[in-house]
């Protein structure tokens, strides 16, 4: 309610009082209704409602009927959504099963048909449609709090669910920044370069810092532009190659319409980093990273050698990307591992 | 005051309102039934807005919740009658009122209580 508009508010208020408005009147118009058929047409509502639920068919499709509809309007309108209209479309659903039922009691019930000269739609049948109204009403009424409550139950599991996925992955993105093995092996190969190479060693001083930079700006986000995370990523693999001598192969093929998505932060760069940590890289065996984009996913493919001596593997990373994706676009990730690639999908999203 | 505070001034404010208003009009010629729906929809009302819950949710609850006020007000105080036969009568519709809008408010109060994210 606090980012509501003066204007917004008002239309609830408005709403609300409608709707108030609506059942106040229709409750007391059902309780004049009552004495009004008692008294003129000797109607008894107790009786023909328990005629209605007797006959057990018609019992059973009125449930089923509002079931469906709380079902289809569940599917199309949340709530709070549109709730002048669902509430207008929910009506005239209930009108349609109660004036149904109606016609369907009064077929099925020889004794409420009265004589020839009796119209069809004479006083009875209303007073049934009345009583159908009822039994409706209160079924539908029943069965959208039971959703509504349900529903709030699974959005407060959800959003603790993903306070937690994010509570692991930053940690997870925290343990990252400060991976003394990467900064030992960028150290190493930095020591190596100024030595050798001034100007190299200076650019890749300058990688390392924006690499740095990144992980420190993208530390609380939710979700990155896939544009962004490949300038990353690209980051990333000069100093890697730096670090394997160029036996590290990563191409990129990714579609210019895509560069506009969004993905998890860092799920990318923990893909690569993956690769390298659990594959051989050298000349004789250089490992392909394949990075391309197709049907609104992103595709980390590349080949397994896997290392002679055994990394080990917890996982987490990819759980951790995956419960992110989960978490935020309530989408999950696909691997396939076929024991000559390693694939990893991740949803694109806008 | 805390969120449960103000959950229980409204729920036994109101409760103390249908109480007062079935004590001095269910035996007078006007009667009690409109005001007393009138005081369980604001009821209704008031805990709805004030867990900011949907307001099409709200036309449910404030449909079962004056029909679940009128049958269980009323069968309720006919089982109060035949279980204490010496009771006044006014004094059980009061008593019947008061517990029905009690329960009523808490059951609707387990509904709202977590908002919908």
């Amino acid at each position: 309610m606090t980012g509501m508009t003066a204007g917004a508010k008002r239309n609830t208020i408005i709403e609300i009082l409608l709707l108030a408005f609506f059942v106040l009147a229709f409750r007391l118009a059902f309780e004049g209704a009552i004495p009004f058929f008692q008294n003129h047409f000797n109607l008894n509502f107790n009786e023909i409602l328990t005629s209605l639920l007797r006959n057990y068919p018609l019992a059973l499709l009125m449930i089923l009927l509002d079931l469906l509809l709380v079902w289809m309007l569940l599917r199309h309108i949340d709530y709070g959504e549109k709730p002048m209209l669902r509430t207008m479309l929910e009506i005239s659903g209930l009108l349609v099963i109660a004036f149904g039922s109606a016609v369907l009691m009064k077929v099925m019930s020889p004794q409420l048909q009265g004589t020839v000269e009796d119209s069809f739609f004479n006083y009875s049948f209303w007073y049934t449609a009345l009583a159908a109204l009822f039994f409706n009403m209160i079924i539908i009424a029943g069965m959208d709090i039971y959703a509504y409550y349900g529903r709030v139950q699974k959005k407060a599991l959800d959003l603790e669910i993903g306070k937690k996925n994010k509570a692991r992955f930053q940690y997870q993105q925290l343990k990252r920044q400060l991976n003394p093995h990467f900064l030992f092996n960028s150290l190493n190969s930095l020591d190596y370069l100024i030595h050798t190479d001034a100007d190299k060693a200076s650019e890749y001083v300058r990688k390392l810092a924006s690499l740095y930079r990144h992980f420190l700006k993208v530390g609380e986000e939710e979700t990155i532009m896939l544009k962004d995370e490949m300038d990353f990523v690209r980051l990333y693999v000069d100093l890697l190659s730096q670090r394997f001598d160029n036996s590290l192969k990563v191409t990129f093929n990714v579609e210019e319409e895509a560069l506009e998505k969004h993905i998890i932060p860092c799920s990318l760069q923990l893909l690569v980093e993956n690769a390298t940590k659990h594959n051989i890289v050298s000349k004789d065996k250089p490992l392909e990273i394949n990075i391309a984009s197709r049907d609104g996913c992103l595709t980390v493919r590349n080949n397994i050698q896997p290392k002679t001596y055994k990394v080990a593997s917890t996982g987490v990373g990819l759980k951790n990307i995956r419960g992110q994706y989960l978490s935020v676009f309530q989408k999950d990730i696909t691997i396939t591992n076929d024991r000559q690639t390693f694939q990893v999908k991740l949803p694109l999203l806008d | 005051m805390t969120k449960t505070g103000v959950t229980h001034l409204i729920i036994h404010g109101f409760a103390l309102a249908h109480a007062l208003t079935c004590f001095f009009l269910h035996d007078t010629s006007f009667g009690d039934t409109f005001l007393l729906t009138c005081l369980t929809i604001a009821m209704v009302v008031i805990l709805i807005r004030y867990y900011d819950g949907p307001v099409d949710v709200m036309v449910g609850l404030l449909l079962l919740s004056s029909f679940a006020g009128f049958f269980l007000g009323t069968n309720g105080a006919r089982w109060i009658q035949t279980l204490f036969p010496g009771l006044k009568t006014i004094l059980t519709y009061v008593l019947t009122t008061t517990l029905v809008t009690e329960f009523l408010g808490w059951a609707l109060f387990f509904v709202v209580r977590r908002k919908k994210k």
